[in-house]
């Protein structure tokens, strides 16, 4: 069982600090604190606009905070914007993937492969992640070949086939069947177990219990509650708002 | 698993092998085919395009008309042709990359910069090539007609625009980098807008300081004064200008390329989603979609106010509220209508009664009509949405008519004071003018409206030919002129047989009540679009 909590050896692999985000008057995220260590797992758990895509992309660098930091090996990623060093260490999967609709799905490993500096051994590991997530068959399918949960784990394959420290998958569930789901899963534990700290996204309180080892509660963009997975879970707040 | 050194260029060259050997489009030698119907296309129609001018030249008089006309004319274009780029860079720009460039190279350890460099070069090479054909085009009417020495102008026509294209791609690049820049010139564009109108006005009396005035007020004087002094015009100052030019266009696309990798994410993730749907839009000639892609940009930049009315208490009133509240959130419709209204008013009394003149007048007014009823259009866009108020989809549509209607009739009696107080119009004359805007302002409505409410354009209507797609949306301009068409020529009419004010309105207004009464009917007779 890979669940963990911080301890002396993990290191401390990212750091959000006040994070805000406005849009006018409304507040799609009012103050969000978190320490993430290597080998850790996070859900950030949540209703429909709670703030959790929010927080998760400010976290990415794909969203400017608009107050608030978030540092990855100490270095604040807005900040130094498009630091090599941040990016080479965060792996993102949004909800909704998108892909080139004219790369096949092993094409788009390459793609990643490249981009992040993989020398050799990229078709040894992209054959592994494919296989893990049972994508071998159709690794030469283009992804208007492909249904939305294959493509789901075709977006999920190009953040495991770099080197990667820190993985965020937002609501990586959706549109995944059953066996899928545990292949994820399965997936998520293995990272874990080598040091990888993860940061995901989920309605489904039951895909993140046993690979999450602290949760966040988040409600209308304010972090309601917060700390270890199964007491967070079982607590007032996450009751009151009917997650579990 | 081994980690190496990052090369964008093996990454990006590995994606364009890989899309180019997955592309089921167009072979190599269709696109080369392409290219030259297109060359020989343009090659026949220059030549021939120049020997009709060359056999036609301007006589010496109108040499020196146009000479004198010429600082103006140009500067004003090269104006419109700079707040144009910047205003394209605040929501586009010359570098942008698709969706999947976002997570796949703009999100990996590659270099930012270097991802951006070859396409900002790319948009440079692109806009020199197409401003030396604007040039080129400039070159062949004025050698041809003006019989200007041929190699100067050449080379003016060239070095003015090229450099000026140059510096418009180097500065949008600015814009599209910073969010703030954006910002300031979505705000303030509308001043350099302003000037260029201004100094296009010039043209009506031009004179030798406001010549100078335009040619050193600003790049895009700059880019015209060389091709002035070439045609034979006075701009005895041209090799500063151009060396202006040539400082400004090197300074602006050296800090450019510097600052390469200074775009934010979230800015550029927001441009290419923007683009896809930019793309789509243009592939089905959505000119709707092309808008509304167009308002999201702007509320990236600047979040709608939340302007309020206090809602009625009678169910009658509630959508006449509810296109207050639209207008109130979108007074930049109200500014077009407004502007539209007194564009129409200034070439409709320039016109002399002239039909022309008057027909432009007309249209004008449709498109302020146009301006003014955008949720009859939302209405379309979502038909289910009145199906859930209780009345009848042409009622509602109706309704939608009400508050624009009185706008635009208040927008018409403004021009009528200005005019009145102008002595353009006598008193007696106001009078009935006033009872003209107040039924010619819902006829312009309502046929907005029922065009309006047809919804987007018909993807089927693209397999039928260009024409049925430019006469669906000539629809509503060629409507309007039906509707008032008939009451401004009886006016005339009664006009021309020398019949007063009170009598040429009266049947005016008989006309008018007449098209109010029938396109009421339509109106009220129009269903919901079924999907």
């Amino acid at each position: 069982m890979p669940k963990t909590s911080g301890n002396a050896k993990q290191r401390l692999v990212l750091t959000a600090r006040g994070l805000v985000k406005k849009y006018g008057d409304a507040v799609a995220l009012g103050g969000l604190d978190l320490d993430l260590r290597s080998g850790e797992c996070v859900a950030l758990i949540g209703h429909n606009g709670s703030g959790k895509t929010t927080a998760m992309r400010i976290m990415a660098g794909l969203m400017e905070p608009s107050e608030g930091s978030v540092k990855i090996k100490g270095i604040d990623i807005h900040v130094a914007r498009g630091n090599p060093i941040t990016r080479s260490a965060i792996a993102f999967a949004p909800d909704n993937p998108v892909l080139y609709d004219d790369l096949t799905v092993e094409e788009h490993l390459i793609l990643t492969g490249l981009a992040h500096g993989v020398g050799d051994g990229l078709d040894e590991r992209i054959d592994i992640v494919l296989e893990e997530l049972g994508l071998t068959d159709r690794r030469d399918y283009l992804p208007s070949q492909l249904s939305r949960g294959m493509r789901q784990k075709t977006s999920i394959a190009c953040t495991l086939v770099r080197p990667l420290e820190v993985l965020m998958l937002d609501e990586p569930v959706v549109g995944l069947d059953p066996p899928s789901q545990r292949l994820l899963r399965d997936e998520i534990s293995r990272l874990i177990s080598d040091e990888v700290a993860v940061i995901l996204t989920t309605h489904q309180i039951e895909f993140a219990r046993g690979i999450a080892a602290k949760a966040v509660i988040l409600d209308n963009g304010e972090m309601v509650d917060h700390g270890a997975f199964d007491q967070v879970v079982e607590g007032e707040k996450a009751a009151s708002l009917g997650l579990v | 698993m081994s980690s190496v050194e990052l090369h964008p260029a093996d990454a990006i060259a590995f994606l364009k092998a890989s899309r180019r050997a997955n592309h089921r489009g167009r072979s190599a030698f269709d696109r080369l085919y392409t290219i030259y119907i297109l060359a020989i296309s343009t090659v026949v129609i220059g030549v021939l395009g120049y020997g009709s001018l060359r056999n036609h030249p301007f006589s010496p008089e109108n040499i020196a008309s146009v000479n004198a006309r010429l600082p103006f004319i140009l500067a004003a274009f090269f104006g419109l042709v700079f707040i144009g780029v910047l205003r394209f860079a605040t929501w586009q720009g010359p570098v942008s990359f698709s969706r999947p460039d976002v997570p796949f190279l703009l999100g990996s350890p590659l270099s930012r910069g270097e991802l951006v460099k070859p396409k900002l070069i790319g948009a440079a090479i692109f806009g020199a090539a197409a401003s030396a054909g604007l040039g080129i085009v400039v070159f062949v009417f004025l050698e041809a007609k003006m019989l200007a020495d041929a190699g100067p102008l050449l080379g003016a026509t060239l070095a003015g625009p090229v450099l000026f294209g140059l510096l418009a791609v180097g500065l949008s690049w600015h814009v599209e980098s910073s969010i703030r820049r954006a910002r300031w010139v979505v705000r303030w564009g509308w001043i350099l807008f302003v000037l260029a109108v201004a100094v296009a006005l010039g043209v009506r009396d031009p004179s030798g300081d406001l010549a100078s005035a335009a040619l050193w007020s600003g790049p895009w004087g700059w880019a015209a004064a060389p091709i002035v002094a070439a045609a034979g015009g006075s701009a005895p100052m041209w090799p500063v200008t151009l060396g202006l030019l040539a400082v400004s266009a090197t300074a602006a696309l050296f800090t450019a390329l510097r600052s390469a990798d200074a775009a934010p994410m979230e800015e550029l993730a927001r441009r290419a989603g923007l683009r896809s749907g930019l793309s789509a839009a243009l592939y089905v000639q959505d000119f709707r979609g092309l808008a509304m892609l167009g308002r999201e940009a702007r509320r990236a930049l600047f979040l709608p106010r939340k302007r309020k009315i206090r809602h009625p208490r009678r169910a009658l009133l509630v959508v006449p509220w509810r296109d207050a509240l639209a207008l109130l959130r979108a007074p930049s419709r109200f500014v077009w209508a407004a502007a539209l209204v007194g564009a129409g008013a200034l070439v409709g009394g320039a016109s002399g009664n002239h039909p022309g003149g008057l027909a432009l007048a007309i249209v004008l007014g449709y498109f302020a009509a146009a301006r003014l009823v955008e949720t009859v259009r939302q209405e379309a866009d979502d038909p289910d949405a009145a199906g859930r108020l209780p009345w009848a989809f042409g009622d509602v549509i109706l309704m939608h008519t009400l508050v624009p209607s009185v706008v635009l009739a208040g927008l018409g009696w403004v021009v009528i004071g200005v005019a009145a107080l102008d002595g353009v119009l006598t008193g007696a004359e106001a009078g009935p003018s006033i009872g003209l805007v107040a039924l010619a302002s819902p006829m312009l409505v309502i046929c907005a409206a029922g065009v309006a409410q047809r919804g987007r354009l018909p993807i089927e209507l693209l397999f039928y030919g260009s024409e049925i797609v430019i006469l669906w949306y000539a629809l509503g301009p060629l409507l309007g002129l039906i509707a008032l068409g008939a009451p401004v020529a009886s006016m005339i009419g009664n006009f021309d047989r020398d019949l007063g004010m009170s009598q040429a309105a009266s049947s005016a207004a008989f006309f008018l009540a007449l098209g109010l009464v029938l396109g009421i009917t339509i109106l009220r007779r129009r269903r919901p679009k079924t999907p």
